[in-house]
């Protein structure tokens, strides 16, 4: 049996997937987190079925990618779980009708009843039942109230069909409201006020300001303080000195040894450089941004960035995966689905691919440019920004078509709650150790044979053209154009021990972060915008990662 | 009078009178409780030309100009 999870965005399904199926899934306040299908199993005394979350829609008539993925479902599902919020009932339930009319049974899980309850909304649940024909179960997904009843109408579920016009329906949900929900209402609160600081110019400007300094600040501190006085000292003197005397004891001196222990070592750089380097950045990000998501800012500093971002073409809901792409480009790629066209997400693709670093990167080029010059950082990140912003504008430019108008849903503040944040980062770290760690170790152990073998000599002497005399690099440079493709960080961690000098150090993490992404992208962006996009992207991102470093080497030359 | 949503001041109330636009804008509209006959109150905009933020069923709803300036309202004298 196949049950869909389906809804309007934001009302909590995928906290519900995770309840009914145990797997754990991303879930924030803002609409538009999930834009793929996602599946478990449920089972629940005889009950057996697979739970699949949906992305979230307002109607079965699409009007972006995710919502396409969501109407397509419908008809695959035995079941639909119908999840509304208990507090924007009249809304939710226009989506609840175009359910019914699809003649799929359906249980209706009304959650955020808690808050609903808050807010001084109530439901009479049996009378809307009722009048929808189907079961209604009243639901809190975050604590788990009202699960076990849900799943235990599941076999209860029932098709109502009606067939009703668009003006039909939102009389009748007019009716049901009427009958079903009475408000205490209330005066505006002192709370309310303080929630709408932040999408006023006045207010909202300076805060945003704060928030983005505070975010920048918190991620830099966090992942340098965990690395420097953690991770640190935990792997130089507690795991590498013996992996190095084990390794000299039983091997013999030569190319084996040097391809565990030395310079490009698979057992010291294969395990310092994700886990003592890349790490504490990747942890110190993902918790900002997982509270960033949970607290329902995010949409919030859309709006603010709403017109500066219709100039480089997209709306200000380009926020998200753009911010997402600052954790992995792969999931900031993906979230372009919440966008309303493949214009506006080509532009968002481009720009990511070339001059966001996502959190990887980020903690390479920190480690690569703040031990030396905390300017030299901010400098780099500056010259990213400034670059999205004119690429921004030029793209805008060339390509054909307008930029839609900003829409969206503000969510009321929540607190993010410690454990779903504390889940949200180890699902993160957890990907990070299975998928990109084997990899990392894979990057390091081709780059120490290229090293070991002489042929990064020969490949040295083939780049010299490019690494050494259009960017004024040491031949051995030539290193970090290899592992870049295979991944992000890997173009700047090889250029760690290389004794660089400043304006070289800004030359190669300008170089490796324009450079292509890594090659977990190259299959997303094909899938999502078309091979050819996507070598086009990848071209693009190699000939403008070596203009950038030129000019700047260039530059360097002259001035310094 | 019926004067455009860009035009209402922030924190006024009105009703929506008329959305001057095609099927598609008024169904994206309609989906997230922006109709004719709704009561919305203008709570926040984004800065320089930003977003209309408005409130409609104790929901809060950006509105992006190109959008807000379709929308005709009544405010609402309290």
């Amino acid at each position: 049996m196949k049950i869909l999870l389906m809804g309007n965005p934001n009302v909590g399904k995928s906290v519900l997937f995770s309840r009914l199926t145990g797997v754990n899934v991303v879930a924030s306040n803002y609409p538009g987190t999930t834009v793929e299908l996602k599946r478990g199993a449920l089972k629940f005394g005889s009950l057996s079925a697979e739970v699949i979350d949906v992305p979230g829609s307002y109607t079965l008539d699409p009007t972006n990618k995710a919502e396409e993925v969501a109407v397509e479902m419908v008809k695959e599902g035995d079941v639909v779980i119908n999840v509304i919020d208990a507090t924007h009932l009249e809304r939710n339930l226009h989506l609840t009708l175009e359910l019914l009319e699809q003649e799929v049974p359906m249980v209706v899980a009304l959650n955020l009843w808690d808050e609903a309850r808050h807010k001084g909304v109530t439901i009479d649940v049996k009378r809307l039942e009722e009048l929808l024909g189907v079961p209604v179960v009243p639901t809190v997904s975050v604590t788990g109230e009202g699960i076990k009843e849900l799943i235990l109408q599941i076999p209860e579920a029932r098709s109502q069909p009606h067939q009703r016009t668009g003006d039909e329906k939102w009389t009748e949900i007019g009716n049901i409201v009427r009958h079903v929900q009475t408000l205490t209402h209330r005066h505006h609160t002192f709370r309310e006020r303080i929630e709408d600081a932040a999408i006023r110019p006045s207010t909202g400007i300076p805060l945003a300001i704060v928030v983005a300094l505070l975010t920048f600040g918190a991620v830099v501190g966090i992942g340098m303080g965990l690395r420097t006085f953690v991770l640190l000292p935990f792997f130089e003197n507690l795991v590498f000195p013996p992996i190095r005397h084990a390794v000299t004891a039983v091997i013999p001196e030569g190319f084996i040894r040097e391809i565990l222990i030395g310079h490009f070592g698979v057992l010291i750089d294969g395990i310092g450089w994700p886990l003592a380097l890349v790490l504490p950045y990747l942890l110190a990000f993902y918790l900002v941004l997982a509270i960033l998501e949970d607290s329902g800012y995010l949409p919030r500093l859309a709006c603010m960035l709403d017109t500066l971002f219709h100039k480089i073409g997209v709306h200000g809901g380009a926020v998200i995966p753009f911010l997402l792409g600052f954790g992995c480009t792969v999931s900031g790629i993906l979230s372009t689905r919440i966008l309303d066209t493949r214009r506006e997400g080509i532009i968002v693709v481009a720009l990511m691919c070339m001059a966001i670093p996502c959190a990887a990167q980020t903690g390479a080029i920190i480690a690569l440019l703040a031990e030396k010059s905390i300017v030299a950082l901010v400098f780099v990140y500056l010259i990213a920004f400034l670059f999205i912003f004119i690429a921004g504008m030029a793209l805008n430019k060339m390509l054909p078509g307008s930029t839609p108008s900003f829409l969206m849903e503000i969510p009321p503040y929540r607190l993010p709650n410690t454990t779903s944040v504390a889940k949200k980062v180890w699902m993160h770290i957890r990907t990070f150790l299975f998928t990109a760690v084997p990899l990392i170790v894979f990057g390091v152990f081709i780059a120490g044979i290229l090293y070991e073998s002489g042929a990064l000599y020969h490949i040295g002497i083939l780049l010299r053209p490019v690494v050494v005399d259009l960017l004024g690099l040491p031949a051995e440079a030539s290193v970090s154009l290899i592992l870049g493709i295979v991944r992000r960080e890997l173009a700047i961690t090889a250029l760690l021990g290389l004794g660089l000098t400043l304006g070289q150090l800004v030359v190669g993490a300008i170089v490796a972060l324009f450079y292509i992404p890594c090659a977990a992208v190259l299959p997303v962006l094909a899938q999502e915008f078309g091979l050819r996009y996507a070598v086009v992207i990848v071209l693009s991102t190699i000939v403008i990662a070596f203009i950038m470093g030129g000019m700047l080497n260039a530059a360097f030359t002259v001035f310094l | 009078m019926d004067i455009q949503l860009l035009e209402l001041g922030t924190g006024k109330a009105a009703v929506i009178k008329q959305i001057d636009g095609g099927y598609g804008l008024k169904r994206r509209l309609t989906s997230l409780g922006i109709r004719v006959g709704q009561t919305v109150r203008r709570v926040g905009s984004g800065p320089f030309n930003g977003p209309i933020v408005v409130e409609v069923d104790r929901a809060r709803v950006a509105i992006g100009k190109g959008m807000a300036i379709k929308i005709f309202v009544e405010e609402l004298r309290v």
